[in-house]
């Protein structure tokens, strides 16, 4: 049910041209450099620590590695992480 | 950076939260509405940020789930309210020190005349100064408007005043009248400025009265501004009646009358001349002058035996309660010298001040023809003395109106 939830909305978006992340729910990042990352649709943090932080996503979790990474700002819906950024993965 | 201005009007606080699974109160605190941020590990404390607002908030969320919480830090206005009643010599020194400023900022402190190149800059000033601008003055007891229109009745020379307030500064600009040239627009003779031999004449209106070597004295008449019509040729015959002569005809005499003049100078030169000269060593002095009393704050380490020159640079400031000033002096070290001259060198010298006396009295536009040089002095004076006497070539015209 829901992944056919899930196939009618990306038709829908794809017919209409409308950005995925407004009608999917699926995240939404932009890396800055190597130095700031800015997340938008996540759903908390799972785990946070200053070499690893793990955000939970509608989907899986995104798995951040880095050094000294910090939560500049967190907000309902958007993350702002700063830091020596490595890894930027996709967990399942 | 609006954000962080907002954030510490309403008071930021910084904690320290201690527990298994921080994370979980952040979630916590997220589904809440509480925003937080700069969320940092240090060693392992987790540090975070939160509104003062949201801190009770926060404490129930930590009381609920066995985290124990500790303020590290608490910034911006609210917390400054506690900081500032321990430190009110402070505050009560800032408050005073902007209420100085605002009182003397009351005051013209300055007055700049620009404008005026015939009338005094001193005139002007006692002018403002009698109708309330002075030094000193309370920006409330005068009004520019009435500054300006007392100045243009008190100086005639004036025309135009603008008195213009800046900060403690006022500026008066003037403008002068400018008066219509001397020139003489009705009939007139050309006279002799000064003694001498005609050389050339240029007669453009009027009746040259002089010829080429004739000597002429100072109000001479050179060229006249009154016109006798040529006598007619007498033709007599039975008809023709003898008529009254024709009345002359004023003119305004217009020409150039050159003539050989005479200049006379006198210049002198010691044959032993004692003189002092700047050795290029400096002395500063600096005085604190008040209406009570003057104040030395550095004193200039003087030989007693030196020669010194001194140059002072004052700064005065009239205030209702007296002068205030600061006087800068230099003190630039002399040494003296002295210098004897053979009579030769000497005499030259004394030729070249004469000539340089001279040339102060006469126009620059006069051309030497020739000179002539009398030594006064005995070979055995000290003193040299020449008489210079100098032959030139000018224009000695000057017009005179017919009365």
């Amino acid at each position: 049910m829901e992944k056919s939830k899930d196939i009618i909305n990306r038709a829908m978006a794809d017919l209409l041209e409308i950005p995925k992340d407004l009608v999917l729910d699926i995240p939404k990042i932009t890396l800055i450099g190597r130095s700031e990352l800015y997340l938008e649709n996540h759903r908390g943090i799972i785990e946070f620590s200053s070499q690893r932080l793990r955000i939970n996503l509608s989907r899986g979790f995104l798995e951040i590695l880095g050094n000294q990474l910090e939560i500049k700002a967190l907000l309902p819906d958007e993350i702002k992480i700063e830091g020596d950024i490595s890894t930027c993965k996709f967990v399942d | 950076m609006i954000n962080k201005f907002f954030n510490s009007l309403g008071g930021v606080i910084t904690l320290l939260v201690k527990g298994k699974n921080q994370e979980r109160i952040i979630n916590l605190a997220l589904s809440r509405g509480i925003y937080i941020w700069d969320i940092k590990w240090q060693g392992n404390n987790l540090y975070l940020r939160i509104r003062s607002s949201a801190l009770q908030a926060f404490q129930a969320i930590a009381e609920e789930n066995d985290f124990e919480l500790e303020i590290a830090s608490k910034r911006g206005l609210p917390f400054l309210k506690t900081k500032a009643r321990r430190r009110i010599g402070f505050l009560g020194g800032a408050a005073v020190f902007i209420l100085a400023l605002y009182v003397l900022s009351l005051f013209v402190w300055f007055i700049e005349v620009d404008g005026n190149k015939v009338v005094d800059s001193k005139q002007i000033l006692q002018s403002a100064a009698r109708n309330g601008l002075y030094q000193g003055s309370g920006k409330w007891k005068f009004s520019c408007s009435e500054v300006e229109k007392a100045m243009l009745r008190e100086l005639p020379r004036l025309t135009y005043a603008q008195c213009e307030l800046r900060g403690v500064k006022a500026h008066i600009r003037v403008v002068e009248k400018v008066w219509p040239d001397d020139d003489f627009y009705g009939p007139c003779h050309i006279v002799a400025d000064r003694d001498g031999v005609v050389e050339d004449i240029l007669v453009l209106e009027g009746q040259a009265i002089v010829k080429r070597g004739q000597v002429v004295g100072h109000g001479d008449i050179l060229i006249s501004g009154i016109v006798y019509p040529p006598e007619p040729e007498p033709e007599i015959t039975e008809d023709s009646e003898i008529g009254a002569p024709e009345e002359p005809s004023f003119v305004r005499a217009r020409g150039t009358i050159k003539a050989r003049t005479w200049y006379e100078g006198y210049g002198e030169c010691p044959r032993r001349l004692e003189t002092k000269i700047l050795t290029g060593k400096k002395a500063w002095e600096i005085k604190l002058t008040t209406p009570w009393k003057e104040l030395g704050l550095k004193k200039a380490k003087l030989s007693p035996d030196g020669f010194y020159k001194l140059a002072s640079k004052p700064v005065k400031i009239n205030t209702p309660l007296g002068i205030w000033g600061i006087y800068i002096n230099q003190y630039h070290e002399q040494e003296k010298k002295v210098q004897i001259y053979t009579e030769a060198r000497a005499t030259e010298i004394a030729r070249e001040n004469g000539f340089n006396n001279l040339r102060r009295k006469i126009r620059p536009d006069v051309q030497i023809s020739d000179s002539y040089i009398e030594v006064l002095s005995s070979p055995s004076d000290n003193l040299v003395r020449i008489k210079i006497a100098i032959e030139s070539i000018e224009d000695i015209s000057r017009v005179q109106p017919i009365e």
